[in-house]
């Protein structure tokens, strides 16, 4: 037999699928119902969410009234008419009174025989909004599939009738709740508390974990913050509301918290520097930290997953005078905002050309820890490191009490983390 | 801004009219998008004095930079074109392409953005799919113009595009008339009869001329080359009346079939009444699923079947069966009884329905005003849940007539499965090459659907701890690969790709060698011809590739096993002839081979160490030990005279003696003695004696059962032996159910005489919930679902597959810890 070496074409890539996205997306929306049109197959990818990254996922249960629908579509099918076949079972999920919103998108397989699904989704629409979220999978990635479906909300969620806009509200769209625990929960109350230190009110967060009440009330914000995973989603909230969009990064670190706030609260017009209170609280922060810093200095960090995670980590590594060296990241080919360049980064890169490039970095660039999903692990990818699970999905590390990673807690959270994890090694 | 598509049959002049009136509504100083559909590629090359390079053949479709590039200013003032492009004649899909185009379009908010004046959309000749009718979608063209000529071919064509106007009306599009491009003007007068009977008007008159042809040939438009010519004067006048069109007071209305054909026969039109309109509809009758059927019943209505959204019945009058449809009214077709919020109406093909007959259906119906169209679904699916009806919809999908479902809350959102047999996967063996032309969804879907899944597995004995599943990246190894179907594989055909693939897999399989080729969906949608590649890979390789669906991974067709063993065999060959060293090699065993190896060892016997080279671990040893008896490996392993052996899973005391029993007799060797006496023996006693205080509690219908009575993992067998009482909880929905589960009951009792089996049966949900909270020695439910909530909300604990260990030490600790379970209270005291 020939051993006919691995052709990129045909090899394995490290990229999560579109449909997982919108998934992500409406885990973290507690009313929201998606109907996918297509067979069976698209219930077992909710497995990836379901029962093993998210333990209080509601996306499926045992009762079987599951928040993830198909049509039962098939290419080679009888239908004559497959409009009506979704529009009357779309009209049913949305008068069922049980949902905030339904959410209707397709294989990618549906979308090349042309069905008008916005049309579809329009026409379905009554008390109970019906968002479209294009069916790119054939293009896009998981990333794209969350921030387009929390777009498609955003343009379609009723607004609440007397929302009355406040200056010193703010909205964050975009937020990536990737899961219903803690880490995440302690996230969004570490957020809201630092903002408020600061003189906002944080109205709306999309996604919290909340329902679509909870979202509609972003038509109260005077600002809209828009986070890197849902930069779509943060535009239709402006467009929607016309209320001011400023775009920052994610406040990881202590610098990058720092940062954030700043950007806001000179978008949402308070002048002047920050509090004292929060700029004191980071020195706080800071002298927590330093006592693990000598063993975390010049280490190298190998990170796998999200880019928008990773632009985040990288700069909070670069404040802890460490390197975020190298880069695998699970999504097609995007901008990454990185304080430095990593001597490697690579979008869904094949499996074996990963390993390898990582092998191959010089002495001094060689990690000395991964930081990274579940996969990282299953496929070798951290490289025989010290790992420590983050991002999505993440099986082995669940987090029941409050575990933030931004804000200020959450660098003094995420930098014990590192320095466990480094010492587990 | 407006935005106009034309339409109308292949050849008719479309492209002609649609680019002539770009160029005339430019004129006026408007900026004007000429968006050409058609694969063709050549409706603006008269505007363009030139073809221009398509969108879809610039790779990145998302991108608005990309876009923008497809866009070509015209040398006519204030016109800019954009082809969507398609594939090589019978290649891909053009749809696809023109779907995709549009899209990046709206997403990018293009229209918005570049404030164009008016938008004209070209559309080839015939609408065959979606794809084509993307322009109508929201937020595109508003006004729709079919180009028509005398001819009957192009009247019938015409008729279907009002059709289809008709149905993307929710998107407030309208028809805004016809344009007449006729031989002479003799041809209008049929076109004039054509647009009154369809409910709309002839926009302008364009006659075939020389002036046009001459345009055409010198590749620009006739309103700018001939401007003073007759052509060019009606083809402004046509310009001008689209412009000025305005939504009719009453919309279009296609006529049926037998309407059409009359009318092309020149025969007089008579048209069927128009639809119904539904009033306000009457409350819900507040029956039950089981009441509205009995009053179905009584009336002489038999449901039998949804299809379409519509629900199917039988209705017995005057001494014969009639097939009958009750409508949402929403949808309610011309000529339809309109009765509450649904509408009825005898099936179309349904032979000598006269006036009468008709009536008497109707008056029938109206008995059945109390009833709601939700009613009906109800009644059919056996419950009131918008579940139960959503699963009714999907399952019934337009298999029209088989009965409602024979489980109606099974799977309906009132309660699933507990059951699921479907945890272990396939073996495939390692290095046979398998191709799945898929795209990235169907890589990461299920197991049994697609070979490359990330649940693909063939695991072990099932009850293992190690084995439940955990999703990981989609399988792809070395011969095991997906295509990766993209969007240009739909838009321009996907042969190349089936071939290259199949080259890479052929260069791997080596001559004469077999590959397995699984077409998922979206290769299905764009129908190419697989069979193309495939005979010319087969033909230069001698490779052997079977074809085959993604659903049929897991089917052992005679054909494709014989070739996978083929295969194996080939691979034992290539290793040689090897005498065995060992006794005993485990061939997927997963976690229990540590256990069991121990196992055997301690009564002499030599085990292989698993390397990554199955077929040298083969040969390694005398004897192959399967946890099941996996057809391919069979049947290579007795063509080649390798000794394999698979007896029952050895979970509990007396499994463990008859699998050893099994292993040492295919040795040829006395099995070891099991334990009796001493302190396991006490052991055993204590868990026993414990044990048989508590319950375990089974959640199936009748026809599951067996699935905890298998021999790679028997659960009551198990749970019998260790001195568990067994309740059984069997969903038995009507009389023939409850026979079999009394059938199966008594199999049990039968079969584990010395157990105490105790079975209720049950009906509803709420029958299930008062069961499963029923018997406090019931500590124990079973199933596969992890930390089921239906079960740890009733204060009972989780029977699952990873409690159980194999070998006499695995019974021992598998009774402890269910003992364990058993008393252990926290679902009870903190989550009930």
């Amino acid at each position: 037999m020939n051993d006919t070496s691995a052709d990129g074409e045909f090899s394995r890539t490290y990229v999560l699928p579109y449909l997982l996205g919108v998934y992500l997306a409406a885990n973290a929306v507690k009313d929201v119902c998606v109907v996918v049109d297509g067979p069976d197959c698209i219930m077992q990818k909710a497995d990836l969410i379901w029962g093993n990254h998210d333990l209080f996922s509601t996306l499926l249960s045992g009762e079987g009234r599951h928040r993830i629908l198909c049509t039962m579509a098939h290419p080679v099918s009888s239908d004559r008419s497959p409009d009506t076949k979704i529009t009357t079972l779309v009209g049913k999920v949305a008068a069922s009174g049980q949902f905030g919103a339904v959410v209707l998108t397709a294989l990618p397989f549906s979308r090349i025989s042309g069905v008008d699904y916005a049309g579809i989704a329009a026409a379905a629409s009554a008390r109970t909004p019906v968002a479209y979220v294009p069916a790119k999978s054939l293009e896009l990635d998981w990333l794209d599939g969350y921030d387009e479906t929390l777009a498609a909300l955003a343009r379609s969620l009723p607004a609440p009738r007397k929302a009355i806009k406040r200056r010193r509200a703010v909205v964050l769209a975009g937020y990536m709740l990737d899961r219903n625990e803690f880490d995440h929960s302690a996230n969004l109350a570490e957020l809201r508390r630092l903002l408020a230190a600061a003189g906002l009110e944080t109205v709306s967060v999309w996604p919290s974990g909340g329902d679509c009440a909870e979202l509609a009330r972003a038509a109260q914000a005077g600002l809209v913050v828009s986070l890197p995973h849902g930069r779509k989603t943060a535009k239709a909230l402006s467009e929607r509301f016309g209320a001011p969009l400023v775009e920052t990064g994610l406040p990881l670190g202590l610098q990058g918290t720092l940062d954030w706030l700043r950007t806001i609260t000179r978008a949402a017009g308070l002048r002047g520097e920050l509090p004292v209170a929060l700029r004191e609280e980071a020195r706080r922060t800071a002298a927590v930290i330093a006592p693990a810093l000598p063993a975390l200095l010049h280490k190298n960090i190998l990170f796998t997953g999200d880019p928008g995670l990773y632009s985040a980590l990288a700069s909070f590594a670069e404040e802890l005078c460490m390197d975020a060296s190298c880069a695998l990241l699970n999504t097609r080919r995007r901008p990454v905002r990185t304080a430095g360049t990593p001597a490697v980064m690579l979008f869904g890169p094949e499996i074996p050309a990963a390993r390898a490039a990582v092998q191959a970095l010089p002495a001094y660039q060689k990690p000395h820890l991964a930081v990274g999903d579940s996969f990282a692990l299953s496929e070798g990818l951290n490289c025989g490191l010290p790992f420590m699970e983050f991002g999505f999905p993440s099986y082995a590390h669940h987090c029941l009490t409050d575990e933030p990673f931004l804000g200020f807690s959450g660098a003094r959270s995420l930098a014990a983390r590192l320095l466990n994890c480094l010492h587990s090694g | 801004m407006e935005n106009i598509v034309f339409f109308g049959k292949g050849g008719i002049g479309k492209s002609t009219i649609a680019s002539n009136v770009t160029a005339a509504l430019a004129q006026g100083s408007a900026r004007i998008l000429h968006v050409g559909c058609d694969p063709k590629m050549d409706s603006s090359v008269s505007l363009m004095g030139r073809g221009i390079p398509p969108f879809t053949s610039s790779g990145l479709l998302e991108d608005e930079e990309t876009l923008r590039k497809s866009i070509h200013p015209s040398p006519v003032n204030g016109v800019f074109c954009i082809e969507a492009g398609g594939p090589d004649p019978g290649l891909g899909c053009a749809g696809a392409g023109i779907s995709a185009m549009l899209d990046t379009i709206r997403s990018v908010a293009l229209l918005e953005k570049d404030r164009y004046d008016a938008v004209i959309f070209d559309v080839l000749g015939d609408v065959v799919c979606g794809g084509f009718a993307a322009p109508l979608r929201r937020g595109f063209a508003q006004k729709a113009v079919i180009v028509v000529s005398e001819e009957i071919l192009a009247l019938y064509a015409a008729n279907r595009l009002v059709k289809m106007v008709e149905n993307y009306s929710r998107n407030g599009v309208y028809l805004a008339g016809l344009a007449a491009n006729l031989k002479n003007a003799d041809g209008l007068k049929i076109v004039q009869d054509f647009a009154r009977a369809v409910n709309t008007k002839v926009l302008g008159v364009v006659l075939r001329s020389a002036e046009i042809t001459r345009a055409e040939k010198a590749q620009r438009v006739a309103v700018l080359h001939a401007p003073h010519s007759d052509a060019a004067r009606r083809l402004r006048a046509l310009s001008r009346a689209i412009a000025s069109a305005r939504p009719p007071a009453a919309p279009c209305r296609a006529l049926s079939d037998p309407e059409i054909f009359a009318f092309l026969k020149g025969e007089a039109v008579k048209r069927r009444p128009p639809a119904p309109r539904a009033g306000p509809a009457a409350p819900r009758s507040g029956l039950s699923p089981v009441e509205m059927r009995e009053l179905l019943d009584e009336m002489g209505f038999k449901l039998s079947g949804i299809a379409g959204g519509q629900v199917l019945c039988r209705l017995g009058l005057d001494g014969r069966e009639l097939r009958v449809f009750i409508v949402p009214a929403g949808r309610c077709a011309e000529g339809m009884q309109l009765v509450n919020d649904w509408g009825i109406c005898v099936a179309p093909d349904e032979k000598d329905v006269d006036g009468e007959l008709t009536g008497k259906v109707q008056a029938a119906a109206r008995r059945l005003r109390p009833l709601r169209f939700d009613d009906f679904v109800a009644a059919f699916c056996g419950s009131e849940s918008f579940y139960g009806s959503v699963m009714t919809y999907n399952l019934s999908g337009n298999t029209a007539g088989d009965g409602p479902p024979e489980r109606p809350y099974y799977a309906f959102g009132q309660w699933q499965k507990f059951l699921f047999s479907n945890c272990d996967g396939k073996f495939i063996p390692p290095g046979f090459p398998i191709v799945e032309h898929g795209d990235i969804e169907c890589r990461f879907a299920f197991y049994n659907v697609t070979p490359l899944s990330m649940f693909q597995t063939w695991g072990g004995l099932a009850g293992s701890p190690g084995t439940s599943p955990v999703p990981r990246l989609p399988k792809q190894e070395k011969n095991v690969f997906s295509t990766g179907f993209d969007a240009q594989d739909a838009f321009a055909g996907d042969e190349a790709k089936i071939e290259k693939a199949l080259n890479v897999a052929a260069g791997r399989t080596g001559k004469s060698g077999h590959v397995e080729l699984y077409m998922c969906c979206p290769a299905h949608m764009v129908a190419g011809d697989v069979r193309a590649p495939v005979e010319r890979v087969s033909e230069r390789t001698g490779i052997n590739v079977f074809i085959e669906s993604c659903n049929s991974i897991s089917v052992h067709a005679p054909a494709k096993t014989a070739a996978r063993a083929d295969f194996v065999e080939k691979e034992l060959s290539s290793r040689g002839r090897r005498k065995p060293s060992r006794d005993v090699n485990f061939i997927n065993f997963g976690d229990p081979r540590k256990p069991l190896s121990a196992l055997l060892e301690s009564g002499g016997l030599t085990i292989t160490a698993p390397s990554d080279d199955l077929y040298a671990d083969i040969l390694s040893a005398r004897l192959q030990i399967l946890p099941e008896p996996e057809p391919v490996l069979v049947r290579a392993f007795e063509r080649r005279g390798i000794k394999w052996v698979s007896p029952p899973a050895p979970y509990g005391f007396a499994a463990t003696s008859r699998w050893l029993a099994g292993v040492y007799s295919a040795l040829g060797r006395p099995a070891p003695r099991p334990p009796r006496g001493g302190a396991a023996a006490a052991l055993r006693r204590g868990l026993a004696a414990g044990c048989s205080a508590f319950t375990a509690g089974f959640v199936a219908a009748p026809d599951e059962l067996p699935v905890l009575l298998s021999d790679r993992f028997p659960v009551l067998g198990f749970m019998a032996e260790a001195g568990f009482a067994l309740r059984l909880m069997l969903y038995a929905p009507d009389k023939e159910a409850e026979k079999k589960a009394e059938r199966r009951t008594q199999e049990l009792r039968a079969r584990f005489s010395r157990a105490r089996v105790t079975a209720v049966l049950f009906r509803t949900p709420a029958q299930l919930a008062a069961a499963l909270a029923g018997d406090r020695k019931m500590r124990l439910v079973y199933s596969d679902i992890v930390a089921d909530r239906r079960i740890v909300s009733a204060g009972r604990n989780v029977l699952s597959p990873a409690v159980f260990e194999p070998g006499y030490d695995g019974a021992l600790e598998t009774a402890r810890r269910l003992l364990r379970l058993c008393k252990w209270n926290f679902n009870e005291r903190y989550l009930r």
